[in-house]
């Protein structure tokens, strides 16, 4: 086989008259070609072989010997060839719809949105497997092994492959909104995301997390023993477990006197406002009456340290549904002044002088 | 000075062997550990995981007993956190790898309270059986619960450590550990260090190997001296570390009152505040129990008292 430079190889990449395999000694970058169709199949491999941003590109020669395939952005690449064998696989924003049943990756495989891809083939096989916004996987493989695993915005991942290997790394599921479960095979990982996942209302006892979980808006009630001192996270936010899974506990009076603002913002919505302005002594700015009762518009300020780590006061429109009776409290920016006013701001108009609402339901 | 004006030459036991991209076969790999920086002038151009990369697919990689990892991010704008799933990732094609140095990075790289860590769970749990960890920087720094049987050696480097990372030293499972040295740093270089976050090393129950305790680097040198003056584990180490810090006479005479010292067989209290008087009585104390003591000072006219590494 002949060996190259990635200069030689530039215009024989292409042409069909090359009869000779060869292979490049090196990086060959063949990035944003957006008029390259295919590769001479006489093309035998590069270390590094850079396709990115080559929109019409539609097909990869057989038994590529490459460590390193950028193919990001390859829009009409559906398929990869039969017998790929790689380091790492960049394949981003690419029209694969499914991946070979042998192709091996050792390090990482990152098919971030990949918005047609429908499967991923069984016993895969990588360091790690990042699938975000893969939106038309439902399903993730049967005996599925990965260090790490990136699924966060699968939108439609609902079930997970009978048995598989994770382990040591961080699993990332946060907008998974259709998952519901963690399969029991899964052990001891380095940290967890399950960050809007409503489906997900428990976690397997066999699970152990070694660092961190992050919960918010989730709907798991505790954590599995073996995760008991792990860090917890709501959004973003470092909490313990009374707040994450007791927020009925929390005063409005610890609310005020919690000088942390980001805690104190989840602490907030952990309570929710309505029970928190019944609770604390809130000012009232102004009352006035509308189709569903009374409504008011409530502020409370909070004792800030320091003039640095001032948070705006906290001011919201306590307002009652006309067709449900029940009450609604509504944060606006601290400077309405009116109900009226929060009620336009709330509607979407900056001049309450226009806000002149015909009917109230 | 304290080993940080020069990259390391040896580490986990074998010297240190700078790699290049021209490497792509490893030389006498099994004994040779190799480290993998990315220069000021080669930033633009190339990753440290690039370089990684390349590294994974030399010959003989399966052998390399130790990485260290010198300065990747210039800008710290990408942190150790990549690095970390990189080396955790290809954990299979690393099997014999027992030692790990993160951030093998000079002030003059990036300050030491500049470099991001973040969490490094990933990588204690891809490689349970080290023998040496090294960390340099605390920025982020996260190591999670920790349970390494065969860790020898951890040293953490910082200009301000959080005290959530002291406890989870102090109260990690460590049945083989000889040698623990942690820079605590000051509050104003991210240092939050609570006495009772120590508490882990008083007894120090899951560390029965313990030969070897490094509290330095502190701007609490004092309330930690007075606290550890009556520590049981004074009882079994060999040598305890409290140099770099802000230690002055109410620290050491702390020391002077223990009456678990005369066990230690070293005693390094380099770059202290103390006066000359307190420290010839620690000094008498020393030679009377056949202490090795150690105690180079500082200028005691300063007002102010500085750690040794902050910035």
């Amino acid at each position: 086989m002949l060996h190259i430079t990635p200069e030689q190889a530039l215009d024989r990449i292409t042409t069909s008259n090359i009869t000779e395999d060869f292979y490049v000694d090196g990086d060959l970058d063949l990035s944003k070609r957006e008029d390259l169709l295919a590769l001479s199949p006489h093309f035998r491999g590069a270390w590094g072989l850079d396709l990115s941003g080559c929109a019409q590109l539609e097909s990869l020669p057989d038994n590529l010997d490459v460590k390193r395939l950028d193919i990001a952005g390859c829009s009409s690449l559906e398929t990869l060839p039969a017998g790929l064998k790689t380091y790492q696989l960049i394949a981003q924003n690419t029209g694969l719809r499914s991946i070979p049943d042998d192709i091996q990756v050792e390090y990482k495989l990152d098919l971030t949105n990949c918005r047609e891809l429908a499967s991923l083939p069984d016993g895969l096989t990588v360091g790690s497997l990042i699938i975000r916004d893969c939106v038309s996987l439902k399903s993730l493989p049967n005996h599925l092994s990965v260090y790490f695993l990136d699924a966060a915005g699968c939108h439609q991942l609902q079930t997970w492959g009978e048995d598989g290997h994770i382990e040591v790394g961080n699993i990332n599921l946060r907008d998974c909104f259709m998952l519901s479960y963690l399969p029991d095979w899964i052990t001891k990982i380095s940290s967890l995301n399950i960050r809007n996942c409503t489906n997900i209302t428990s976690l397997p006892d066999t699970l152990e997390i070694t660092s961190m979980i992050e919960i918010a808006e989730s709907s798991i009630r505790e954590l599995p023993p073996k995760c008991k001192s792990v860090t917890v996270r709501w959004a973003d936010v470092e909490i313990d477990e009374r707040i994450a899974f007791h927020p009925e506990q929390i005063t409005a009076q610890e609310i005020l006197e919690t000088t942390n603002i980001e805690l104190r913002r989840v602490k907030l919505e952990r309570l929710g406002y309505e029970k928190f302005f019944n609770d604390a002594q809130a000012e009232e700015l102004d009352k006035d009456v509308d189709p569903g009762g009374i409504r008011r518009l409530l502020r409370v300020d909070f004792q800030d340290r320091s003039r640095w780590q001032q948070d705006e006061p906290l001011v919201c429109l306590s307002v009652i549904c006309p067709s449900t009776a029940r009450q609604y409290v509504i944060r606006v920016p601290p400077m309405m002044r009116t109900c009226h006013g929060a009620a336009a701001w709330i509607a979407g108009f900056d001049d309450p002088a226009v806000y002149q609402p015909v009917v109230e339901t | 000075m304290y080993s940080y004006d020069a990259h390391a030459r040896i580490f986990a036991g074998h010297a240190v062997k700078n790699w290049t991209t021209d490497m792509t076969e490893l030389s006498h790999a099994y004994k040779t550990t190799y480290a993998i920086r990315v220069d000021w002038d080669e930033y633009d151009t190339v990753t440290w995981l690039d370089k990684f990369a390349k590294f994974m697919t030399c010959k003989n990689v399966e052998q390399v007993p130790a990485l260290v990892v010198g300065s990747f991010d210039f800008d710290n704008s990408i942190g150790a956190e990549p690095i970390v799933e990189a080396i955790a990732a290809n954990r299979d094609k690393l099997p014999n790898l027992k030692g790990i140095f993160l951030g093998d990075i000079l002030s003059e790289e990036n300050e030491i309270s500049w470099i991001e860590q973040g969490n490094l769970a990933p990588l204690l749990n891809a490689y349970p059986d080290l023998e040496y960890l090294t960390i340099r920087g605390a920025n982020r720094l996260r190591l999670g619960n920790v349970s390494m049987t065969k860790l020898k050696s951890l040293r953490l480097e910082s200009g301000g450590l959080p005290g959530s990372v002291v406890r989870e030293i102090a109260t990690a499972d460590l049945p083989a550990i000889e040698s623990i040295v942690i820079w605590l740093g000051t509050v104003n270089y991210g240092s939050t260090l609570q006495l009772s976050d120590l508490q882990g090393f008083y007894e120090a129950q899951k560390m029965p190997n313990l030969k070897y305790l490094g509290l330095c680097n502190s701007d609490q040198a004092d309330e930690i001296a007075v606290y550890m003056a009556t520590a049981p584990v004074l009882q079994r180490i060999e040598t305890l570390d409290l140099s770099m810090g802000t230690l002055g006479d109410e620290g050491a005479l702390a020391l002077i009152k223990s009456p678990n010292l005369k066990h230690l067989k070293s005693l390094n209290l380099d770059h202290n505040y103390c006066t000359p008087d307190v420290l010839k009585r620690l000094q008498e104390i020393c030679d009377d129990h056949n202490i090795k003591f150690s105690a180079s000072q500082v200028d005691i006219e300063r007002d102010w008292r500085f750690v040794a590494v902050g910035e």
